[in-house]
């Protein structure tokens, strides 16, 4: 696919034109400490220097909480109503760990020939320019993954690195080269000395990343270790709230519930849901198969780093570090699945 | 500091007069600790005490049940730490409290923290001094002073961001309900659907069962990881439940909370009929 130039103020262009007429979620301050994709009036809203948002940009494709259907009781009929398609929509500025979070799910909500239409919908609607990042956080470990890379386009439909001053666009989808195709005006064409330089980009933002995980190892130690002593003391410590599943671009399970109004009408609602709540696997009747925190705290990483690649072949986490920032009391991902024996 | 704590930890381990030790370690983060559970008198050596030791470790006791546990306590979480004795969640036999002349960490109320004091510990680490604190509600006050609409709008604003991943209930050392309202289905009070609406009924619901019973210890803004203001509601309630009851929680292990007792004449509020 091809590769464009486009410079700092026509990118700022750009924004503020699609903003006009999409719905366009970029990083946005929302007070002093927290910064999470809101929708952008214009560019000056945008904040270019975070890396981790409080928040992920998944909410954006797969709300919190997706209203199916609406029903109500009609004389001898029951009406329904279908949500109308949200409008079109741009995420500008997310990282390619928030980009390869959609691409890890997009495999899930398309398994097995069942297309889950509210994510596939949102998910056509939405156009994704990424920002590759120089200067990667400590908590970051994306290169762990095969391909993950600071600089890596997996997911988006158009990855923005910054070069001499400009950014390097690689059009990456059909969807980005619509886009650019569009907006052609403020793009000009790429040369080999800043595709060359993208790659330096890489490589030196790749040798800050301090944490690799050995994968293979892992899986190879959490196949082995359901039944081990190991998880009987790693969880005391974890409060068992909702916050990394929350905040993680790749958690994807969800509950589904109604809410009513008044005596017979009411909609159906799908809501994520977290491993971590013991109301997650309670059944009708009470009964609670995984009895304990232990068990919860175990699935979250068995599911990412052992479940999800026998299913997926690849793991259900891409490294944003995100869990391990907001963990109120700093359980690390990297440490719980490295340590399991 | 850290070594007289870690031959505490270490001898109460070896001796057997506890199951666990909990206090904080050193996180894989560079600069930053985190809470841990040590069982072992070799593992004493983990344990740290720097600025970074916000997490109010009374959360945990409560779980603890019938077994016996030492608990390292700043000052103010050595008041929820009496609190959850009073309320029965564990015996005060059963904790060893480690208290640490702590001179702040990274944390909102530190500035004007008057709870430094170490009174009714097992043991006292370091050296406790006056540091001329002062309390300061000037923040409430102006709060206060706003007219209903605009603090509508204010909270608005703020539980428009809460994803309900009740992070501040979880790490909540006074929030311990097996059964929390939150989670109830029948009746329920809370549906699944997250908004701004349901955010609200959600935390209103909580301050309400923490009145009184709440410290200010701030665990639930610092757990937020959505950044919402929560302690103008838990310091606003401090200040109420002073003004209303004169009433401090977490000062003493014996005193009634306040909404679990009534006088027939509360001097602190103003009859209407
Ligand atoms: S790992 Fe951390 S964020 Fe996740 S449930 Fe446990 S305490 Fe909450
Ligand atoms: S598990 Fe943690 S590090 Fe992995 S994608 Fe989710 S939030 Fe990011
Ligand atoms: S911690 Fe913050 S985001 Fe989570 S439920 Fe509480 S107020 Fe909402
Ligand atoms: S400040 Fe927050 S965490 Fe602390 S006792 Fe009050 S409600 Fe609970
Ligand atoms: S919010 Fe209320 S019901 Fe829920 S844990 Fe706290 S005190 Fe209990």
């Amino acid at each position: 696919m091809a590769n464009k130039l486009i410079t700092q103020e026509n990118l700022k262009a750009l924004v503020n034109e699609l903003a006009a007429s999409y719905d366009v979620f970029a990083p946005k301050r929302e007070n002093k400490n927290t910064v999470s994709f809101g929708k952008l009036q214009s560019f000056e809203e945008y904040v270019s220097g975070v890396l981790l948002t409080n928040t992920t940009a998944k909410d954006k494709v797969y709300l919190q909480s997706e209203q199916l259907f609406q029903y109500e009781l009609k004389k001898d009929t029951v009406e329904f109503k279908e949500k109308a398609p949200g409008k079109e929509a741009v995420i500008f500025g997310g990282r390619p760990c928030d980009a390869r979070g959609f691409d890890v799910i997009d495999k899930l909500f398309n398994w097995s020939g069942y297309e889950d239409g509210p994510y596939t919908g949102g998910r056509k609607n939405t156009t994704i320019i990424t920002v590759s990042c120089e200067k990667p956080e400590t908590t970051c470990f994306c290169t762990s993954f095969a391909g993950g890379s600071p600089a890596d386009g997996k997911g988006s439909d158009i990855l923005l690195t910054p070069v001499s001053g400009k950014f390097l666009a690689e059009l990456l989808t059909e969807r980005g080269e619509k886009l650019a195709a569009k907006y052609s005006k403020y793009f000009s064409e790429a040369g080999d000395a800043e595709t060359a330089a993208k790659a330096e980009f890489a490589k030196a933002a790749e040798a800050k990343i301090t944490k690799k995980l050995d994968l293979a190892a892992v899986k190879k130690n959490l196949d082995a270790s359901f039944d081990s002593p190991y998880w009987d003391t790693v969880h005391l410590p974890c409060v068992k709230c909702g916050a990394c599943t929350y905040v993680c671009p790749t958690c994807y399970c969800f509950d589904i519930t109604e809410k009513k109004f008044g005596y017979l009408n009411g909609e159906r609602n799908r809501t994520w849901d977290s491993c971590m709540s013991e109301m997650f696997t309670k059944m009708a009747g009470g009964h609670n198969p995984r009895t304990d925190t232990k068990r919860r705290f175990r699935q979250r990483f068995m599911h990412k780093f052992r479940y999800h690649v026998d299913n997926f072949k690849e793991e259900l986490c891409t490294g944003c570090g995100r869990c391990i920032r907001r963990c109120p009391v700093g359980i690390d991902i990297r440490k719980v699945v490295e340590e399991a024996k | 500091m850290e070594k007289e704590m870690q031959e505490i930890a270490k001898k109460l381990l070896a001796e057997k007069k506890v199951d666990w030790v909990i206090g904080y370690e050193n996180s894989f983060e560079p600069g930053a600790s985190r809470p841990v559970f040590m069982n072992k008198p070799e593992d004493a050596v983990k344990l740290v005490f720097n600025k970074s030791c916000v997490n109010n470790l009374a959360v945990y006791l409560p779980k603890i049940k019938k077994q016996k546990a030492a608990v390292v306590a700043k000052g103010c979480d050595l008041r929820s730490v009496r609190e959850i004795i009073k309320e029965h969640q564990i015996l005060r036999e059963n904790v060893v409290i480690i208290g640490v002349a702590c001179e702040g960490v990274e944390s909102s109320k530190c500035s004007t923290c008057t709870e430094n004091k170490l009174d009714g510990v097992d043991f006292t680490v370091g050296t406790v001094k006056d540091l001329g604190r002062k309390e300061d509600m000037s923040d409430i006050e102006k709060f206060e002073e706003l007219s209903s609409k605009e603090k509508e709008a204010f909270w608005n604003k703020e539980f428009e961001r809460c994803i309900r991943c009740y992070a501040c209930r979880n790490v909540c050392p006074v929030c311990y309900c097996p059964d929390c309202f939150a989670n109830r289905l029948m009746p329920e009070y809370l549906n699944k659907v997250v908004n701004t609406a349901e955010n609200k009924v959600f935390q209103q619901i909580r301050m309400q069962h923490v009145f009184g019973r709440c410290t200010d210890c701030r665990a639930c803004e610092e757990a937020c990881p959505v950044g919402i203001k929560l302690s103008l509601l838990t310091k606003k309630m401090s200040k109420d439940a002073k003004k209303l009851f004169n009433y401090e929680s977490g000062k003493d292990t014996d005193s009634r909370p306040p909404l679990s007792t009534f006088k027939v004449d509360e001097e602190g509020i103003a009859e209407i009929m």
